[in-house]
């Protein structure tokens, strides 16, 4: 429990540090995993999820195939997924810590404090 | 410290060391590279434990474990073909391609092929996942936690251009005296 949330919360860390860098690929790219991580920690088939994982792959390919090169109209489809895809890592998030309060174990303290997860009112930057 | 109810098998100490480092650099490495260290972070665990204890929790928990096998293999010879072309790229920031003009033909194929290779495997990741949260919920690694001090950015660093470092041309100088 612990070590995954870890996983997961340095991959929103660096997804917040980058965004704010305008560093959208290797933002997007962080944001994904998490996504990704969350999903099958919930254990949420792909198959429920079929159209919006073909939607985000499609968009994935075509971003990667611009070389780095920023296109603002896949960055808006990106920012509609990641809008979608916060409520995924935040349940994901929410059960871990529940988890972890109910099953009476000592851990050491987490890499972040808990205000720092939980981007809801997010903008990209201008 | 109160102990837990659960009795989950351990991972020898070593391999526990190198799990939670692979982990960490996992975290924080760029894309596509970084599941070169998860995947050595799976094999770590597998080969500590044992294929046949993977298999048995694998059958008690309704899995395919030759499936998961085959998929392995498949991401395994992907990646570290990616890993062996990362390598010697020069200039690893991957910055746009009009701005970088002094890009070799081999540079740019090497570049090309990672680009190449990492989209097949962003789209795999999540078989990975399923596997390395299988693999921990049934070892003691459930307990533990990546120390802050493997989460390190290995490869993010500036590459030397020895044109401007000061160090050349102090050497230069001194030559030609």
């Amino acid at each position: 429990m612990g070590l995954i949330q870890n996983i997961i919360d340095k991959k929103m860390q660096s997804f917040s540090e980058n965004l704010q860098r305008r560093e959208y690929l290797k933002a997007f790219w962080q944001f994904y995993c998490a996504v990704n991580l969350s999903e099958s920690y919930l254990k949420i088939k792909e198959e429920e999820n079929k159209e919006i994982t073909r939607i985000r792959n499609s968009l994935w390919r075509r971003w990667c195939n611009y070389e780095g090169k920023e296109n603002p109209k896949i960055l808006k489809r990106f920012q509609k997924l990641i809008n979608r895809d916060m409520k995924v890592v935040m349940t994901a998030t929410h059960k871990l810590q529940k988890e972890k309060d109910d099953a009476e174990i000592e851990e050491g303290q987490g890499i972040f404090k808990q205000g720092d997860i939980g981007i809801t009112g997010f903008e990209f930057p201008a | 410290m109160k102990k837990t109810k659960e009795k989950l098998p351990n991972l020898s100490i070593l391999a526990q060391q190198m799990v939670l480092k692979k982990l960490g650099m996992f975290c924080s490495e760029r894309q596509s590279i970084d599941f070169y260290y998860l995947i050595e972070a799976i094999n770590i665990i597998i080969s500590d434990r044992g294929e046949d204890w993977v298999g048995e929790i694998c059958k008690k928990n309704g899995k395919d474990w030759r499936g998961i096998k085959e998929k392995l293999e498949k991401v395994n010879r992907l990646v570290n073909i990616t890993k062996t072309f990362y390598d010697p790229i020069q200039d690893k920031r991957f910055e746009r391609k009009d701005t970088d003009k002094n890009l070799s033909d081999t540079q740019s194929y090497f570049r090309r092929y990672v680009m190449k290779t990492r989209r097949r495997i962003s789209l795999m990741q999540r078989d990975l996942y399923d596997l390395l949260f299988f693999l921990i919920e049934n070892t003691s690694l459930k307990l533990k936690t990546i120390p802050s001090q493997n989460f390190f950015i290995l490869e993010n660093q500036k590459v030397l251009d020895p044109r401007k470092d000061k160090r050349h041309d102090r050497l230069v100088k001194e030559e030609e005296k």
